[in-house]
């Protein structure tokens, strides 16, 4: 499986653990894709945060093996290659690699669509949950948000996010701006997935 | 599909709870450089 980067392959190294970066898409979108299947890991950083942080992993995607596993339930990961989440239609703004990053490798890969030399406003995001990390360049011209571009590494939700976060802000008058973000729902009142699923 | 139906297509988040913090980052970022607000933003 090229696709497939096995995390931890020191020769003293064994256990039932097996850590795994996908080239393809984020250890979070792999899960989430996965559990939609009905196959459950965990992703994230497994309380090794410095470790991953010295070797310039954000995150890993964990398959965890136990004694309740069957063969018949242990479908690795990698034999899942349809469909995952819905793409968004085409006039989406496309992700250019950095110059100097691998074509193809969208894994912790930054991604940028414009940015300038000199914006009028910017800001800096991070989403510690799934390491998405974004800089928001905005031209703003007599008050009307004349471009906006960003850019970032971080899962697909959050880049198909900041992508139409762009487009959509084109051209509105600031002094009609809104609420803004509003505050999330307590956890009481979110929607629950149905049990099983 | 027009970009407001591609807007909507991102309340499917809401299925995925511990996902809303990544849809969500890119608006907490444009308040914060609408607001001129220096530091960076996050969503803890």
């Amino acid at each position: 499986m090229s696709n497939v980067r096995i995390i931890g392959t020191a020769s003293q190294k064994s256990g039932n653990l097996v850590p795994l970066s996908w080239k393809a898409s984020t250890p979070h979108d792999l899960g989430t894709i996965l559990d939609t299947e009905g196959i459950a890991i965990r992703t994230g950083h497994h309380c090794a945060q410095p470790v991953m942080q010295r070797f310039g992993i954000p995150a890993t995607a964990r398959a965890s093996l136990a004694f309740y596993n069957t063969p018949g339930r242990n479908r690795c990961p990698g034999q899942r290659t349809g469909p995952g989440l819905r793409r968004s239609s085409a006039d989406v703004q496309p992700w250019r690699p950095l110059p100097g990053d691998s074509a193809g490798s969208t894994t912790a890969s930054p991604v940028t669509t414009v940015s300038w030399d000199d914006p009028s406003e910017t800001a800096e995001g991070y989403n510690p949950l799934c390491g998405d990390q974004i800089t928001l360049y905005l031209k703003i011209e007599d008050g009307v948000i004349t471009d906006a571009g960003f850019q970032g590494i971080g899962c697909a939700i959050s880049r198909a996010s900041a992508s139409l976060m762009t487009l959509s802000v084109k051209g509105p008058d600031l002094g009609k701006r809104g609420p803004g973000v509003r505050r999330l729902p307590a956890d009481d009142d979110r929607p629950r997935r149905r049990p099983g699923l | 599909m027009t970009l407001w139906e591609d807007l909507e297509s991102l309340s499917g988040v809401v299925e995925y709870p511990s996902r809303i913090k990544c849809a969500v980052l890119a608006w907490h970022t444009l308040n914060a450089a609408l607001d001129g607000r220096g530091e960076t933003v996050t969503t803890e």
